[in-house]
């Protein structure tokens, strides 16, 4: 098994463990993003899963990516027309979108497990994981907007699955941050749960939406869940 | 304040305020209720939001059906009119920048088919809301059947469509027919916070983009439009760049 630098990998019991593990705020490095799709493009193949859950090590879960390097590497690597039209993104750009769909389209059940900051691209992230649990005071939020920005990694479009187009426009418009709690009331986020339990929550998710896992069960997996603690 | 066809234009600041005239059921008596080209002017002096609304207690109780009946006799034509109605509503879905529909009182036919090419709709408690075409034997005329499904779904804008009936703001909330419901009286003063709350801050570029990519949520298939995003990213993120290194 290969090793990583800036994430952890390993299975217990069928269970993936995914671990964003560049402390203390586990950013989104261009190595993360690297190492992340090393990681995804083998992800389909292993036969041996059975689910999978993302976390931060440490308190956070990520802050996301890194905007003044990204920035740069992009302007180095892009061309644009006279017009300000773009006209080749860098491909690991690409590459890195490609890599959350691989999570969004796992035949087997994603789960982020999110404490302390969940922001930017780490908050996209999650938006690509069929279920989303969290503590009550994480930060979550997607401020790519108040440095000029907008979500690049396909958020807003996995926003508009999960929520109403109102909700969507206020987060992306705004990118005020919000708390797990607020998250879950306006239905971005699926349950919230005692930073004690998280991980254990995550787990027994992930083991009881494993059997025959269909995304449009999800409600009954959570409510199996509520029964089960 | 400007007048075209009984609508008035206001300005604050970067956010554009179109009244719906007529008070006070506002009724519409042309499809094209404000010419397309007027609407163009007012905009292009930097507004980067525009909110939607009527004079006085009520937003619209739809058309005007004796006048919409004579000019079915009259040249140019009704058919002619609608068409002119379909591409000013089209136009304004297609603003680049948010567009906020202010509903208070009656919001019937027609004047729910303007409140659909908005991207949010605020209301208030009191609030009525109804497509009753169906009564008259007519259907939503100016694109309002099709904006209606991709707002509440197949099955209920059928419910909608065919019931005719009315539905106070509590259900038309339910049924994702509205996007807030405010105190009566606050829901001018909501709106315009709302809509400033979005904008206030960000370049006309940014909500140009963002705008874009909401809308490829609704015309592309979602790996197409995922797609436009990185690339749109990428053009804000060189901008970005060159920002930093001009410091």
């Amino acid at each position: 098994m290969e090793t990583y630098k800036t994430l952890k990998w390993n299975i217990y019991n069928g269970i993936g463990h995914l671990v964003l593990n560049q402390p203390p705020a586990n950013a989104m490095t261009k190595l993360f993003f690297v190492e992340f799709n090393q990681l995804t493009s083998r992800l389909p193949a292993m036969k041996e899963l059975r689910g999978m859950i993302i976390y931060g090590q440490g308190r956070h879960f990520s802050s996301g990516a890194d905007i003044n390097e990204l920035s740069d590497s992009i302007s180095e690597n892009s061309k644009m027309n006279n017009k300000g039209v773009i006209t080749y993104c860098p491909a690991n750009m690409h590459h890195n979108l490609e890599s959350m769909r691989i999570i969004g389209s796992m035949a087997i059940p994603v789960v982020a497990a999110i404490s302390g900051v969940c922001l930017g691209s780490a908050f996209e992230l999650a938006l690509f994981c069929h279920f989303r649990i969290s503590t009550g005071n994480a930060v979550l939020g997607l401020p790519e907007s108040t440095y000029g920005l907008m979500p690049g990694l396909g958020g807003i479009q996995q926003l508009r699955k999960i929520t109403a187009k109102a909700t969507a426009m206020d987060l992306v418009f705004k990118g005020s941050t919000f708390c797990g709690k607020n998250a879950f009331d306006f239905g971005v986020v699926d349950r919230i749960v005692k930073k004690d339990h998280l991980l254990d929550s995550a787990v027994r998710l992930a083991e009881i939406a494993s059997k025959d896992f269909r995304y449009y069960n999800k409600k009954e997996y959570l409510h199996q869940l509520d029964r089960n603690t | 304040m400007n007048k075209s066809k009984n609508i008035r234009w206001e300005r604050e600041g970067e956010v554009g305020i179109l009244y719906l005239g007529n008070p006070p059921e506002n009724y519409i008596t042309d499809p094209e209720f404000v010419s397309l080209s007027q609407l163009n002017k007012w905009l292009s002096e930097e507004v980067k939001g525009l909110i939607i609304t009527g004079t006085g207690r009520h937003f619209s109780a739809g058309a005007d059906l004796k006048t919409l009946l004579k000019q079915a006799e009259a040249e140019p034509g009704l058919f002619q009119k609608m068409i002119d109605g379909n591409r000013l509503l089209t136009f304004i879905d297609h603003l680049e920048f948010p567009v906020v529909a202010s509903i208070s009182g009656v919001c019937f036919g027609g004047g729910l088919e303007i409140a659909l090419a908005a991207d949010i709709r605020i209301c208030d408690e009191r609030s009525l809301l109804a497509f009753p075409e169906v009564n008259h034997d007519l259907i939503p005329g100016l694109g309002g059947l099709k904006r209606l499904e991709k707002t509440c779904g197949h099955k209920t804008a059928m419910e909608i469509l065919l019931s005719g009936d009315i539905f106070n703001a509590k259900r038309a909330s339910e049924l994702n027919l509205v996007d807030y419901v405010v105190p009566a009286k606050e829901c001018f003063e909501f709106s315009r916070n709302y809509i400033k709350g979005l904008i206030a801050g960000r370049s006309s570029k940014v909500i140009k983009r963002m705008m874009r990519s909401f809308r490829n949520s609704d015309r592309l298939d979602q790996d197409k439009a995922m797609e436009e995003d990185v690339k749109m990213f990428c053009e804000l993120a060189m901008d970005y760049s060159l920002r930093k290194k001009s410091f």
